[in-house]
């Protein structure tokens, strides 16, 4: 699997919006959601 | 985990401040993982630290999914290499994970793809951004709640 070529955006910098379903049945979109916000992307589930 | 203790609860609700753990793993398997988590990990606390079991163990959670990994790659989170997500450190903490009794399931998805911690302000600015070099390196609470205070 080929690895892209990313950035990673900064801190001062605006966050990345994105809109994903969650488990609750719901949409979360970030640009909208109540902060202040962490976001922690999970690694494989484990 | 740590963000799931009362401590950690009471001092979100002080901030009014939220977390959102995105996976990419499919919808019903995260809907599966979840349950999972909360009994061998969070209750499994809670009943070590003999305390009383809330209602709702994630007030202030959403857990979401991202199988296309847009949001993943957006934030730079592209796949790690194979030296440094099986190298000594990591296998440690594994074998440290199942002296302590924790479960340990058998990976479905890519084991290389990478993880990271990130808080967004009430403009909508990062204050962290964390990427580790391995799946231990993650930011401590301490750095998470200093972020979520800016």
């Amino acid at each position: 699997m080929a690895n892209p070529i990313l950035r990673q955006p900064q801190v001062g910098e605006t966050a990345p919006d994105f809109t994903l379903p969650a488990t609750d049945g719901s949409n979360i979109t970030l640009s909208s959601y109540p902060k202040p916000l962490a976001v922690s992307f999970f690694r494989h589930l484990a | 985990m740590q963000l799931h203790t009362p401590q950690i609860q009471q001092q979100l609700t002080e901030l009014d401040a939220r977390i959102v753990v995105v996976s990419f793993a499919p919808l019903e398997e995260l809907r599966d993982w979840v349950p999972f988590f909360q009994k061998h990990f969070v209750e499994t606390y809670y009943e070590e630290q003999k305390l009383e079991r809330p209602a709702d163990f994630f007030p202030r959670t959403q857990f979401v999914t991202d199988p296309t990994l847009a949001a993943y790659h957006a934030y730079g989170l592209g796949r790690n290499s194979v030296w440094r997500v099986y190298g000594w450190r990591i296998v440690r903490a594994y074998f440290q994970m199942i002296s302590r009794g924790r479960p340990i399931l058998r990976p479905r998805a890519d084991t290389l793809q990478r993880g990271g911690d990130f808080v967004i302000n009430r403009e909508g600015l990062l204050t962290l951004a964390h990427v580790g070099r391995d799946q231990s390196d993650r930011p401590n609470v301490e750095e998470v709640f200093a972020a979520l205070g800016k």
